[in-house]
């Protein structure tokens, strides 16, 4: 009697899984298969209703992706792997710096900086963007690595993450180190620091999508074309005059792949750290 | 002789905190100040601000357009916050369950879409809400008995339907993980007295995962009401390049980046900035008093 009862929610449990699958993969094999329709004006008429048939494909798309503007495409790619990279290491460097900081030791003004760092959580960055767009413009770092990086390297979310982390962590091992003779900061990077490791995985993949991922910023700092980032590049053939889908789906497909690679490489390890030792409310 | 150190147990937590209070001061407050100084003012030219006292303000309250946008991003809000949380949390004690299969490969997939950037989302669901009769989704209305809409372009409710379904693609697959990870902190045993006591699935969720998954489920309400306030991609993407009749789609954010980075107009777009700025504080404060954040219950 249970044993059918279990078997009936699992059917209806899989169909109903299942669907939502298809929701959410359909999109990416629908991209993947359209970027290679050779005829775009063809998609562009028809939109997603178009039927597309195999002797309307061929690679076509991609060669043009390569050739276009002397490798247009190719300096937005490279500016999103540096930007990426370079954001990644800063700021899990730096966030997991305060968040550890924070978490492990007792001094005066934690409680201080503790409601900054809860406070900055709560603010919109979205908010900021024209006086950090003037910031920037004095600075000099508009159109540069670091105008995209800088402002945002150091986030409450992630301070936060390393935070919350870092309170599971004993100080018995710290005390043991002290005695040995070793350092603050060679406790923090050779004996804490690895403990941190699950937190440092779903950190990296996290952080790493935001920067590849983002776009309102990097539309305002960079405004020469070879600066772009892929996002605020492929923006550019999305425009309602011209013809650009050709470009566009290829390039599209193309810019999923890197993060594709990372996510699978660290899946398990990331989905692990973000639900075992994920916020916790 | 000891060597002395410049960092010791005493400074080494200023030490470690240093990132944090430089950029707190150069990226937030700073600028903070900046954009309060600037919305009284008026960019002429190329960089000379002329004083104009609370005329950017008294603007806002006339201006049609921004209304429009309040409406969408309030809309947009709403709707995101019901359809994630109920999904999500739904979706979340499903692959939660010992007895789902392929529990693994099942949350992979639904994360995958967080993967990906709005533009890649954009081409896909603008196409989706297109207007062509054949498209899937019209096909479903001419099943129900009424005729394809043009998505994008009908209302401005349609419009909000098209912002979040495409962000939903994008957010549910994080929301889950949220949510499965406040899950695995309800204690089995729980769940087992429960059944013992003769509560039905229905009383079970209710009573024992509901009140164990509340302080997530607070944290995604509020993330999701700052998202969704915020958002600006979604509809960039959707409408791309012009205005749209009767302002479909139009967000705050994206008003705020029109008058910012398409007409220059600096000193009103500041003004707008501080006004959803303070609008969001004072919500930061009603939610703190209201969901009783960071008091620990019981």
């Amino acid at each position: 009697m249970k044993r059918t009862r279990n078997r009936m929610y699992q059917v209806c449990v899989v169909f109903f899984l299942l669907i939502m699958a298809v929701i959410c993969l359909a999109p990416f094999v629908y991209l993947v298969v359209t970027s290679f329709v050779t005829d775009m004006s063809l998609v562009f008429k028809n939109g997603i209703a178009l039927k597309i048939t195999p002797d309307m494909l061929g690679a076509g798309n991609y060669s043009m992706l390569r050739t276009d503007d002397n490798g247009l495409y190719f300096s937005w790619f490279k500016n999103s792997i540096l930007i990426t990279m370079l954001f990644t290491v800063m700021s899990i460097t730096l966030s997991s710096m305060v968040g550890y900081g924070v978490a492990m030791y007792d001094f005066k003004g934690k409680k201080i900086i503790l409601v900054m760092i809860l406070s900055t959580m709560m603010i919109p960055v979205e908010t900021l963007m024209i006086p950090l767009y003037n910031e920037m413009s004095q600075f000099n770092l508009l159109n540069s690595y670091l105008g995209v990086v800088l402002p945002f390297a150091v986030s409450g979310f992630t301070i936060y993450f390393f935070l919350q982390y870092g309170q599971s962590l004993s100080s018995e091992y710290m005390d043991a180190a002290r005695i040995d003779g070793c350092g603050e900061i060679r406790i923090f990077l050779n004996i804490m620091g690895p403990l941190m490791k699950p937190a440092f995985t779903s950190m990296i993949i996290l952080q790493a999508t935001t920067a590849w991922n983002d776009f309102l910023w990097p539309l305002i700092v960079m405004s020469k074309n070879v600066n772009f980032t892929l996002t605020v590049g492929l923006q550019t053939y999305l425009s309602p005059y011209g013809n650009n889908y050709n470009l566009l789906f290829a390039g599209a497909v193309v810019s999923v792949i890197p993060i594709m690679i990372l996510f699978f490489l660290c899946q398990k390890l990331f989905m692990e750290g973000m639900i075992m030792g994920g916020i916790k409310g | 002789m000891k060597k002395k150190r410049l960092i010791t147990q005493k400074t080494a937590p200023y030490f470690f905190c240093a990132p944090f209070l430089i950029s707190f001061f150069l990226f937030l407050l700073y600028p903070m100040i900046n954009m309060v100084y600037t919305s009284f003012h008026k960019l002429e030219g190329i960089s000379k601000y002329r004083y104009v006292g609370m005329a950017n303000y008294e603007r806002l309250m006339t201006d049609t357009h921004i209304k429009a946008a309040i409406c969408n991003s309030l809309g947009f809000t709403v709707g995101i916050i019901v359809v994630n949380v109920t999904l999500a949390l739904f979706l979340a004690v499903l692959l939660n369950q010992k007895l789902t299969p392929c529990r693994n490969a099942f949350r992979t997939a639904i994360y995958i879409p967080a993967l990906t950037s709005i533009i890649v989302a954009g081409i896909f669901f603008r196409l989706f809400f297109g207007s062509n009769t054949d498209t899937p989704l019209n096909t479903l209305m001419r099943f129900f008995g009424a005729g394809p809409k043009e998505w994008l372009y009908d209302t401005a409710l349609t419009g909000i339907v098209a912002l979040v379904f495409t962000s939903t693609w994008r957010w549910l697959g994080t929301n889950i993980l949220y949510f499965l990870s406040a899950l695995q902190t309800i204690p089995p045993e729980l769940y087992d007295a429960a059944y013992v006591d003769g509560a039905s699935a229905w009383q079970r969720f209710w009573h024992v995962t509901l009140p164990g998954v509340k302080p997530i489920l607070i944290f995604v309400v509020t993330i999701l009401t700052y998202g969704g306030l915020r958002m600006f991609g979604e509809s960039y993407v959707l409408w791309p390049g012009s205005k749209t009749p009767g302002d479909i789609g139009l967000t705050i954010v994206l008003y705020i980046y029109r008058t910012a980075f398409g007409q220059f107009d600096m000193g009103y777009a500041s003004a707008m900035s501080v006004a959803l700025f303070v609008f969001l504080m004072i919500l930061n404060a009603l939610y703190i008093k209201f969901f009783r954040i960071g008091k620990k219950e019981g």
